[in-house]
């Protein structure tokens, strides 16, 4: 080596060596430079015999034992009262092993880059192919963050020289004038941060920090990894020690209240205190106790030393050349530690991303957290493990290549480009539907309130509804559900109804996310996502007030998938991981989990479901496929057949109905404003987003038909024979084709509007792969056309999210019906009658396009939306009606008066229409001439001015429990009253709410009369004695009653809540089994305890 | 094809598939979703079918006992079981009587009605317990006599296309609200000079049970030709048009309006007599013009047929005895045909000479095309009163006329109905358009027996009463039943 190259003191600063100094040692020995003295600094942890062992391998070494435990950062600073001459300083540590020509390769590049500061390439000290560091970076708050992922393997990659903002600490090359004139490191850092606070102070100074990746440090990290307890006294040890990571965040604060200017401090502290606040609240909402304390701490810490750090900050304001601008232009962007955490989160998962440590140190929850598989988080639902190969070091897509060139990705071909393209889609879908966000909804359709949490639970239980005039059919798990999810809400059920079903639209988007994951790229996936959120077909469920559809459109991605895993159709075919969810009872158990609680708000689900297996059997023998097609059948069937089983007594009750029962499904149409084959297919059957537009995304749909491949086009086959039925069935129920079986529109439509964005991405991945031989012709441009139709087919709803709430009206029936809520002097009922799709409550059918249903007066509740499918004795109204209708009677009042009717609601559309606002795009009046049949009736009273609805007052009606001192004439069968019947009823046992039996006075001997059913189920008791009853119009109950208080109340075996409560049990017991891990082998336990 | 598609993929199959079924679908059903369609309509006079539960009728357009035509109801039981009904009677001073009726099976009532005061005039309604039954009325005052059906729907419009008020005839509009719901009707007027909303006419409360009787003469005066539309603001009631011809043609008409446009009416009998006049009446109360066409039919055949475009809002008074073509004291039908709007309303006005015998003027309806075909094919005729002594004296039925209307030759039959059974009067075949009239002998059989006529097509069915002075005078076209009787 030339005596003319400058002098190097390699300073390795000791306490408490472990066994690799001398490997440290050996390798500054062995370096090539050879104007290169060490210096070891050892302290009072680094023990007498450190001069002995640094002896035997550099005789030539000084070495100096200090007193006490000054730190790394104070020890370092020796070397500038004991070195002189020197040129550099190589500060090391004592478990770094340096390649020998490192030295040389750091000095040669300051030179050449005219940098104060060196850093080496360190690598894993027993693993030299993985990467440790490259430099690092921080951000504007001095979270250092790491160039390089955790375990990066070493291929070269980064092995360009590039200005870095931190040295890691362990070995860095320093100028020896500019350490010096920067008065060394900061000694106030005894440990962690102080590579941070040289680096920035160097470059306020006007100096280079690079990196130099040709020179290889091997680093043990004995401190990072444990190995080596920190030996330095910090402060007392309480009840809270503390940790590395404190230490880190506490220094980082201070080199940011240091190295910043004043005027970017006003910019910068508050949004650090912005940031560990918000670090803070997520901490302690999942109880990470020690992330508080390290946050708090460092604030807290540096408060203390404000004096200090001012003094600090006019030392380095002597010094500083560069203004702040020129120093950040190294930092990273935005907030190191929130991108990671958020990375971490889209990536893995909320508990991976909890369990991101606040500083660069990687615990066991960190590693854990690396390590964590990519399944069950949203981010995963976008994103590869090969994407991570994209990531910078924050996790994120630097877009250039090593060579600092930006790299031209397809479209989409980024997971930040996706990442983007998904949240672009949800913020478009928030926009419009930020008035739904918050207040109440409009009583149209299904959206009635949810009741209170205690009554949702009580509905479920309960051996008795008031639907009708009174039944005993067991509840629809609906209110299981409800019943559930308000008990976590803490029975906030209004946020619940906003989040079960706002929620239903992201979630139907994540379960096509989950179905594409098998099938096709990233890219693809996206597209698929972004087109089921772009078709019209939510908006329209949610504009026209329809639960049931919303339901549908989140439920069937899930169902797909769970129907193609349980199956085995490829490629979603399960490998058995040992627990019972994934054996083939277990898909099946858990496809028919989903069907049952699907089909608790939705019906019509269960036939859906059978529509899609049978289509997807189709679809395969149109493919060829001659075995194995009717598994999916089978399995559709046997998880339908489990999904029954979940909702046993609801089954039952439905089935008790007799061919009433398929009106659970959806209720017939008339076909009088039915939407035509053409609004059908493009899904405009709402108020919105009704453009011809959508036909394109219909259209681009067929490109996997045209390009696709194997699997592609077999599964683009299915996909299409679903859309098919599933378009001809709801053109058929719309039209009132199908007789008493009519199935939900809605739900009937969302496997169409599932299968079309599915082949969106199909066709998309068929472009991807399917192409790759082909040579250029009209396959690429219909590809191209096809991307463009997708983009011009998803503007309708873009401009129809302008509206704020998808133009679902601002009021319902509420406002012209608020006389219902007022407080009535006798129990009474309320008749509705109109289109099922108009009507805000569950109803039965009179004749198709014509629904009615009994309620309690008052405003409907969910209580009333989810009714049993049997009317039981409330179709004796739908037979007055047909009567009146057919004009058969002028007495519908009379004929209505023994089921307690008070009022007839006839509702003419889904919502209330201002005049001059024009047509509704949804209509759904009822049929025409039945206002002119009703105001024919001389017992109806015409209530004026209400807008939306005619509202008729029974003449001569009867309280549901009433009085009188004549008796009703016995009869058997279900019959209407005489003329005789209604008159001379007075009211007995109070103004009951919600239309309950109950206790009272009854002013007079004589008749009491209780329209309630079942009859048999009440009883009434005078004095503690019940009294006799006997049938009032065929399924009523009359008692003959003496003067005073009596009390009727239901009285009846409780085989429902028992089956229900079966039903409870069942749900747990499958929920456990789903859940629970597998038992580990019991004989090994027994083996080693034989050992 | 690219080497990477040299496979037998069996898409072109699928593809074929998904573009019948797109295709076919929408061109078999059509893209166009389907529209709501208009309430269905009835007739305004209809019996109701043998099971309904309850039934009503509406009589309005009457005065109380020693007014200008006091009334009498005729209640006709098609049935072959008693039927029981409550009359309630209401006059425009507010006084109300309910009446019970029992109406033997397949026999004619004429029930005894309190007088009631204070009030000029009012109107019955009578709730039938179940079906069957038809009810007409009987007016008889100064200025003559005549039979109308009475309603068995309400309307929120009501259209009378005839009617006068020149030469000293009264024409008065009789509102009647059988409803539980307050109306407010405004009465409209299209004459000579063009359609007229007088002031005091507009707004009209009418109580709910309620009469009220508005005199058109008192705003609309000495016009030939008055057409009158009757509308709700809200709810729903029944009108009627009392018309009173002064000597020496005098005559006294009850009309209930129409409630409904069509497009095709019927006058199955009429008969131009020397020196009186008459005239077809086409109103066309809509928006937009209607092409009318009237084809006049004689018993030798058809004659050439006669057309106008009548306006929006606008009657067109066709004087029929102005036509030569028409032959003087010859039967003729007319069939009138409107097209390109909603439809019109059709009546005839006849003014004999005085010499006729009284009365010489009337005017009433034409058969409308929903009552020439009734869902049961059959009509019932009641007869002007019941028993041997009719509320008129002598009244009976003069000539019934049965008009094909269809496009087909239909069969035919009458038959005189009692309670001891039916007695066929006719029977046959009728070729398109032409009509078939039984009078004489075959009717005096009748005596005051309803007549039901059933047929296999649509029928325009009249009867003209006597004594009058001639055909046309006193009109009752056939009650159309929703269902037939069996026996």
């Amino acid at each position: 080596m030339d005596a003319q190259v400058p002098a190097v003191v390699a300073v390795v600063v000791t306490s408490g060596p472990g066994p690799w100094l001398e490997e440290t040692l050996s390798s500054l020995a062995a370096q090539d430079y050879g104007e290169m003295s060490v210096l070891v600094l050892a302290t009072d942890d680094a023990g007498s015999d450190v001069s002995e062992r640094v002896g035997r391998i550099l005789p030539d070494a000084f070495v100096r034992h200090l007193p006490g435990r000054p730190g790394y950062a104070a020890a370092s600073n020796e070397v500038l009262g004991m070195v002189e001459g020197a040129a550099f300083y190589l500060l090391c540590h004592d478990d770094v092993a340096l390649e020998p020509d490192a030295v040389h390769l750091l000095v040669e590049e300051s030179f050449r880059s005219n940098a104060g500061v060196v850093s080496p390439k360190f690598v894993n000290w027993d693993d030299p192919s993985v990467l440790l560091h490259v430099g690092m970076s921080c951000d504007k708050t001095g979270a250092v963050v790491d160039r390089i992922l955790a375990g990066e393997v070493d291929h070269g990659q980064h092995d360009a020289v590039r200005d870095v903002f931190v040295a890691p600490g362990g070995c860095v090359l320093v100028r020896s004038d500019l350490f010096s004139e920067l008065g060394g490191f900061d000694p106030g850092i005894l440990a962690m941060g102080e590579d941070l606070d040289l680096s920035w102070r160097c470059q306020v100074a006007g100096s280079r920090v690079i990196v130099a990746p040709a020179a290889r440090v091997r680093h043990r990290e004995a401190v990072a990894s444990g190995l080596e307890s920190l030996s330095v006294v910090i402060e007392p040890v309480g009840r809270h020690p503390v940790t590395l990571q404190g230490l880190q965040r506490r220094h980082e604060l201070r080199a940011v209240l240091k190295c910043y200017t004043r005027l970017s401090l006003v910019r910068v502290l508050p949004q650090a205190a912005l940031l560990a606040l918000g670090e803070i609240m997520v901490a302690l909402f999942v109880r990470d106790r020690d992330r508080v304390r390290v946050v708090t701490g460092a604030w807290r810490w540096n408060a203390r030393r404000l004096t200090e750090i001012s003094l600090l900050r006019g030392v380095l304001a002597r010094h500083r050349i560069f203004p702040d601008s020129e120093v950040r232009r190294l930092q990273v962007r935005g907030s190191a530690r929130l991108s990671r955490y958020l990375s971490r989160l889209s990536h893995q998962g909320l508990d991976a991303a909890n369990a991101v440590t606040a500083g660069r140190f990687r615990h066991d929850e960190d590693a854990r957290a690396e390590e964590a598989v990519l399944t069950g988080s949203v981010g995963a639902a976008f994103s590869e493990n090969a994407d991570f190969d994209d990531l910078d070091d924050l996790g994120r897509r630097a877009g250039r290549d090593r060579f600092g060139r930006r790299v031209r990705r397809p479209p989409l071909g980024t997971g930040r480009q996706r990442v983007f393209a998904v949240a672009v889609t949800l913020v478009v879908i928030a926009v419009g539907t930020r008035d739904l966000f918050f207040g109440t909804l409009p009583l149209i359709g299904q959206l009635a309130p949810l009741p209170s949490w205690s009554t949702t639970w009580h509905h479920l239980v309960s051996g008795w509804q008031s639907a009708g005039v009174g039944t005993t059919a067991p509840a629809s798990p609906a209110f299981g559900v409800a019943g559930v999810a308000g008990t976590v809400l803490f029975g906030a059920m209004g946020t619940l109804q906003h989040v079960l079903l706002l929620g239903c639209i992201p979630l139907g988007a994540w379960g096509v996310s989950r179905f594409m994951r098998p099938l096709v790229s990233a890219r693809a996936r996206v597209v698929a996502v972004i087109c089921y959120l772009g078709l019209p077909l939510p908006y329209a469920a949610l504009g026209t007030g329809r639960w049931d559809g919303l339901v549908a459109y989140a439920a069937f991605p899930f169902i797909a998938v769970r129907l193609a895993r349980a199956a085995g159709v490829e490629p979603f075919a399960v490998a058995p991981t040992g627990r019972w969810r994934s054996t083939a009872r277990g898909q099946v158990a858990v496809l028919g989990l989903v069907i049952a609680v699907a089909a608790g708000f939705a019906p019509a689900v269960v036939v859906m479901v059978l529509v899609l297996a049978a289509t997807w059997a189709l679809g395969s023998i149109l493919m060829g496929a001659t075995s194995g097609w009717w598994r999916v059948p089978a399995v559709a069937a046997a998880a339908v057949a489990f999904a029954l089983v979940l909702t046993l007594p609801w089954v039952v009750g439905t089935a008790l109905a007799g061919k009433a029962s398929v009106g659970v499904f959806g209720l017939p149409l008339s076909g009088a404003t039915s939407p035509g084959w053409g609004e059908v297919v493009r899904f405009a059957v709402g108020p919105t987003a009704r453009s011809p537009l959508v036909w394109l995304l219909v259209a681009a749909a067929a490109l996997p038909l045209l390009l696709g491949r194997g699997t592609r086009l077999a599964w683009a086959t299915r996909w299409w024979a679903t859309a098919l039925a599933s378009w001809a069935l709801a053109y058929a129920a719309y039209r009132g084709d199908m007789g008493a079986f009519a199935p939900s529109e809605t739900v009937v439509l969302a496997p169409a509007a599932l299968a079309v964005a599915v082949c969106i991405g199909l066709g998309i991945s068929a472009f991807e792969n399917d192409l790759a031989g082909s040579e250029f012709g009209w396959r690429q441009l219909i590809s191209v056309a096809a991307l463009v139709l997708v983009v011009v087919g998803l503007l309708p709803v873009v401009g129809a999210a302008v509206d704020g709430r998808w133009n679902l009206p601002a009021q319902g029936v509420e406002q012209p019906l608020g006389f219902l809520n007022r407080s009535a002097t006798q129990v009474s009922r309320v008749l509705w009658l109109g289109d099922p799709r108009a009507l805000p409550v569950g109803a039965w059918s009179v004749e198709p396009g014509l629904a009615y249903s009994l309620t309690p007066q008052g405003l409907p509740d969910t209580a009333q939306v989810f009714t049993p499918a049997g009317p039981g004795p409330a179709s004796l109204a739908a037979d007055a009606v047909r009567l009146a209708v057919s004009g058969g009677t002028v007495h519908l009042g009379r004929l209505l008066a023994s089921e307690g009717v008070r009022y007839v609601v006839v509702v003419e559309g889904l919502a209330p229409s201002v005049a001059g606002s024009g047509t509704p795009a949804v209509s759904a009046p009822p049929p025409p001439g039945l206002a002119q049949d009703l105001l024919e009736q001389d017992d109806l009273q015409a209530v004026p001015g209400e807008v939306g609805v005619q509202v008729y007052q029974v003449g001569e009606a009867m309280p549901v429990t009433a009085a009188r001192t004549a008796p009703l004439p016995v009869v058997r069968g279900w019959s209407f009253p005489g003329a005789g019947d209604v008159i001379g009823w007075q009211p007995v046992l109070g103004n009951l709410a919600a239309g309950l039996p109950g206790t009272g006075d009854v002013p007079a001997p004589g008749t009491l009369y209780a329209g309630y059913a079942p009859a048999g189920s009440f009883t009434l008791t005078q004095r503690g004695t019940r009294v006799p009853s006997r049938p009032a119009f065929g399924w009523a109950s009359q008692y003959g009653v003496a003067a005073g208080p009596a009390s009727l109340s239901f009285s009846s075996f409780p085989y429902v809540p028992l089956l229900v409560l079966l039903e409870i049990a069942t749900w747990l017991v499958l929920l456990i089994a789903l859940v629970r891990r597998p038992r580990r082998p019991r004989a090994s336990t027994h083996l080693s305890g034989e050992a | 094809m690219s080497p990477a598609h040299h496979n037998r993929e069996p898409r072109w199959r699928v593809l074929v598939l998904v573009v019948a079924v797109l295709a076919g679908v929408g061109i078999g059903f059509g893209t166009q979703g389907a529209t709501a369609p208009a309430a269905p309509a009835e007739p305004a006079a209809q019996v109701s079918a043998p099971d309904a539960e309850s039934s009503a009728w509406y009589c309005t357009g009457q005065s109380t006992p020693g007014g200008t035509a006091p009334n009498f109801v005729v209640m006709t039981n098609t049935l072959g079981r008693p039927a029981t009904a409550t009359v309630t009677t209401v006059t425009d001073g507010g006084a109300v009587a309910h009446t019970a009726v029992s109406v033997p099976a397949r026999s004619v009532v004429t029930p005894s009605l309190p007088v009631l005061s204070p009030g000029s005039w009012e109107a019955q309604t009578v709730v039938v317990d179940g079906g069957g039954v038809a009810v007409s009325q009987i007016v008889q005052g100064p200025s003559g006599w005549d039979e109308s059906p009475c309603v068995s729907t309400t309307s929120s419009q009501w259209y009378f296309p005839g009617g006068t008020t020149a030469n000293g005839a009264g024409l008065y509009v009789s509102l009647l609200n059988p409803t539980p719901t307050p109306v407010v009707v405004d009465l409209s007027f299209i004459t000579r000079a063009g359609a007229e909303h007088p002031i005091n006419y507009q707004g009209i409360v009418v109580q709910a049970g309620s009469v009220v009787v508005e005199n058109v003469a008192s705003e609309i005066q000495n016009d030939a030709t008055v057409s009158t539309v009757a509308t709700t603001r809200t709810g729903r009631i029944v009108a009627s048009e009392l018309q009173t011809f002064a000597a020496p043609s005098a005559g006294l008409s009850l009309v209930a309006g129409s409630p409904t446009l069509e497009s095709h009416w019927a006058i199955p009998q009429a008969e131009e007599a020397t020196g009186g006049s008459s005239e077809i009446d086409v109103f066309n109360p809509g928006t937009t013009p209607e092409n009318v066409t009237v084809r006049l039919r004689l018993p030798s055949g058809a004659l050439a047929p006669l057309t106008s475009t009548v306006g929006a809002g606008s009657t067109w008074a066709l004087s029929t005895s102005a036509q030569t073509r028409i032959p003087v004291g010859a039967p003729y039908s007319a069939d009138i045909e409107a097209a390109g709007g909603a439809g019109v309303v059709v009546g005839r006005t006849i003014v004999l000479p005085a010499a006729a015998t009284a009365p010489q003027a009337g005017l009433a309806l034409a058969v409308d095309g929903l009552s020439q075909a009734p869902s049961g094919l059959a009509w019932i005729l009641p007869p002007p009163g019941a028993g041997s002594s009719p509320p008129v004296s002598g009244a009976a039925p003069q000539s019934l006329a049965l008009m094909n209307t269809s496009s087909g030759s239909e069969r035919y039959a009458a038959a005189a109905m009692s309670s001891s059974g039916q007695t066929q009067l006719a029977a046959g075949t009728i070729a398109p358009g032409a009509t078939v009239l039984v009078s004489g002998s075959n009717l005096s059989r009748v005596a005051a027996d309803p007549i039901l006529v059933r047929s296999d097509g649509t029928m325009g069915v009249s009867e003209d009463l006597g004594p009058t002075g001639g055909l046309g005078v006193v009109t009752v076209p056939g009650f159309p039943l929703a269902r037939a009787v069996n026996s």
